[in-house]
């Protein structure tokens, strides 16, 4: 229809944002909220013998203080994916822990009039912990007889499976080689800085349901674990998302939203507004966690590669959540830009007395581009190519079809792109020159990494999402959607989409920015590079469907047949001619009012 | 004590004198625009101006502000609720993502272009090093400047031409 195709649009939150009149969930706040406040253990391993209340709680103003004794005590995860790799067993986060296990871990929390006097509270609890030896890296945490994070959990190993390989005999074909190298290659820790820190406000009405605003990219997911944390059916909770200062994955696991609900259950129903600090956000939320890969690359002088082995570790942290998923689709991620002649992938995920790690920005491929890209260059350096020419040498058939899934690779322009990229940057002459260079202060280089990437959570999970459009009675259309908005300019896309579909301009299509788990259609939310896609299909959906549901109330009321019309701007035209049939106006306040001929379109 | 926001005068309860600016923006005249990011004078979400140097409000005690004029990002829209050149140039040029360091930003965007109403990129990107943005990259927030700086030049030629 190109109502919106080629044009220029500004985002639909644009004036909102630059006028500072966009609500995140911290300017929710009130004078009258209670303001909760988490204590984070001091010791990054260690078990809580005792916690002393009796001085926070004489300081006017303290409505409670609360400990493991009161919550609950069901594990969880705070992972939402429905069919996580957290397995049952790998359930083991608490509302707040008698045994941290790193540090910043709650294992209290206190409700009070004022974020001052909340911080009163906790100075004056006073704790005592046995403190227990702890494992931070890798080397530590997989040592012999290591202390272990998890009883549950022997030698620290969150998960190792699906490890997998091409070929049975792929040492074989990897030793079958002119030039191999081996290398290990290790990230760091990583935290997401999101600019809104970690903020949920939670009220419980006098039936008993629970209402959590909260700062999140995955409303329904948290409304699923939070009801689990707590022990709670589902229909009592009340997820609202409005508008979120970045997330970058570490709000697509639930955070404090559990808890919070859990401190307004505690003061009577009261509001509570739970926040973290930036410190806190960065001691205890996620991260995009450190990892070490153990790589051997192999080649023949026809400049192919052979095989590739490589272990993948990854440095989990203290909980069960995406982490060892991460791993995987890192391990993924990597089989679609090269052909290695052979490979075998063996990805691990440990437990240390750190942070918890969780998804962040491209879920694991950051870690495993990072890796294999050096071990390629390291190998074409090795063999006095061009570390260009080598790749350009090794890259994936287009037409490649994911052994393990079947799935095809249907947009692998790689070889296009990197000649058109070598060209800009005139690769050829600086490669020659750059070398050269022996002197100064500032010296320059030249590198290139080819990433693959797959958008949603296929083949692994189910991917759905709804859309809702409503047509006004002046024509114009209301669209609702599950999917969250978190600066990505979904909510944008989406009007567009909408517009687009249905014939009419994107002014026209206001998108519900705000997320309701009482009122929204069903999505998992923003992760995955998905919701472009997966909600996107769904209100193309939608808008076909009322497209078709307005043009055949048209054709019923005019008696024109509905193949030859169309919805073009505010009206519906004869297709051929562009000549008005009737404005999309009329035919609302028709199908509304008309007391022969309305009809709910 | 009194505190001017806006071109407006506040009584601040007495009890709250002790609070930072941004608490006392936030908590006391409801002026949600202003955003805290990180509580330790680090990110510059919270910046405000005063006395037309755009500030960190988040550590900085409220008597510090008291017979100083404060502007928020709210007093940056015009009265009619119209945009100002500079948050229209934020909207044109996509300089906005998820909206949380924007309002800082253009606080920051103001008092630079008040003082040099036409800055080179460098000295663009000199007046930001305190701001921090996770989203965008920076890229759209320079050249919004940039494009506001034009638009502000404009109308005071215009206005030169008039008189």
């Amino acid at each position: 229809m190109n109502t919106v195709k080629d044009k220029t649009v500004y985002r639909s939150d644009a004036n909102d944002k630059v006028s500072g009149k966009a609500l995140y969930t911290g300017d929710m706040y009130t004078g009258s909220m209670l303001v909760g406040k988490v204590l984070g253990s001091k010791y990054a391993s260690a078990r809580v013998i005792s916690i002393d209340r009796s001085a926070a709680l004489a300081i006017p103003g303290v409505k409670a203080v609360l400990s493991f004794e009161d919550t609950p005590k069901i594990p969880f995860t705070p992972c939402g994916h429905p069919y996580s790799f957290a397995s049952p067993e790998k359930k083991n986060m608490y509302l707040l822990t008698n045994t941290p296990k790193y540090v910043g871990d709650p294992v209290a929390a206190v409700v009070a009039s004022d974020e001052m006097t909340a911080k009163r509270a906790l100075e004056a609890l006073r704790v005592e912990y046995e403190v227990f030896e702890p494992v931070l890296t890798l080397e530590e945490a997989m040592a012999e007889g290591a202390p272990l994070v998890h009883e549950s959990c022997p030698g620290n190993i969150m998960a190792s499976f699906c490890e997998y390989s091409l070929h049975d005999d792929w040492q074989k074909r990897l030793d079958a080689s002119d030039f191999k190298i081996h290398g290990v290659y290790s990230t760091q820790q990583v935290q997401h800085c999101h600019m809104e820190p970690c903020v949920s406000i939670a009220s419980m009405d006098g039936s008993g349901r629970i209402t959590v605003t909260s700062s999140t990219q995955v409303p329904f997911y948290v409304r699923r674990r939070a009801a689990e944390a707590l022990g709670i059916p589902e229909k009592r909770l009340r997820i609202v998302k409005p508008y979120v200062g970045g997330g970058f994955g570490a709000k697509q696991d639930m955070v404090l939203e559990a808890l919070t609900a859990f401190l307004t259950m505690s003061v009577g129903g009261r509001p509570v507004m739970l926040s973290y600090s930036r410190e806190e956000c960065m001691s205890s939320t996620r991260t995009r966690y450190g990892s070490k890969f153990d790589i051997t690359l192999s080649a023949g002088s026809d400049g192919k590669m052979r095989g590739m082995d490589m272990e993948c570790i990854y440095n989990g942290g203290s909980y069960a959540t995406h982490n060892h998923s991460i791993a995987l689709t890192g391990a993924n991620f990597c089989r679609y830009p090269y052909e290695y002649g052979t490979y075998h992938i063996k990805p691990v995920t440990v437990y240390t007395n750190i942070t918890t790690g969780g998804a962040m920005r491209a879920y694991g491929a950051p870690q495993m581009v990072f890796a294999v890209e050096s071990s390629i260059e390291d190998l074409a350096v090795k063999m006095k190519v061009d570390p260009l020419q080598f790749r350009l040498d090794n890259l994936q058939r287009p037409d490649y079809v994911e052994p393990e899934t079947g799935i095809p690779v249907t947009s692998n322009e790689l070889r296009q792109c990197l000649c058109r990229g070598a060209e800009l940057i005139d690769w050829k002459r600086k490669k020659e020159q750059y070398p050269k260079q022996y002197t100064g202060n500032i010296r320059r280089g030249l590198g290139v990494a080819c990433l693959g990437f797959a958008c949603a959570t296929v083949p692994f999970n189910v991917e759905v999402s709804g859309a809702r459009l409503t047509f006004n009675e002046d024509g114009s259309f209301i669209l609702q959607i599950g999917a969250t908005e978190i600066g990505q300019g979904s909510d944008t896309a989406f009007a567009q989409i909408a517009a687009e579909t249905l014939g009419v301009d994107f002014s026209d299509v206001v998108v519900v920015s705000n997320q309701d788990t009482d009122v929204s259609p069903y999505d998992g939310g923003a992760f995955a590079t998905r919701q472009t896609y997966t909600c996107g299909s769904a209100i193309v959906k939608a808008a076909a469907e009322l497209s078709e549901k307005i043009l055949s109330y048209v054709s019923r009321l005019k008696c024109i047949p509905l193949s030859s019309m169309m919805i073009k701007g505010k009206n519906v035209v004869l297709a051929a001619t562009e000549e008005k049939v009737m404005s999309l106006n009329d035919v609302a306040l028709h199908s509304y009012f008309d007391k022969t001929k309305g009809e709910v379109l | 004590m009194i505190l001017n926001v806006n071109n407006k005068e506040y009584l601040i309860p007495q009890e709250h004198e002790g609070n930072t600016l941004l608490s006392v923006l936030r908590n006391d005249l409801h002026l949600m625009g202003t955003k805290k990011g990180c509580g330790t004078n680090d990110c510059g979400a919270c910046k405000v101006l005063l006395d037309g140097e755009a500030v960190n409000s988040c550590m900085l005690p409220v008597k510090k502000a008291a017979g100083k004029s404060v502007v928020t990002i709210e007093g940056i829209t015009n009265e009619d609720g119209s945009l100002h050149p500079i948050q229209q140039a934020f909207v044109d040029c996509g300089a906005i993502q998820c909206g949380f360091c924007t309002p800082g930003m253009i606080i920051t965007a103001k008092a630079l272009l008040d003082k040099c109403p036409k800055p080179t990129e460098s000295e663009i990107r000199e007046a930001l090093g305190g701001s921090i943005c996770r989203c965008t990259g920076y890229g759209r927030i320079v050249e919004a400047i940039m494009r506001a700086a034009e638009a502000l030049r404009d109308v005071s030629t215009e206005n030169e031409n008039e008189r």
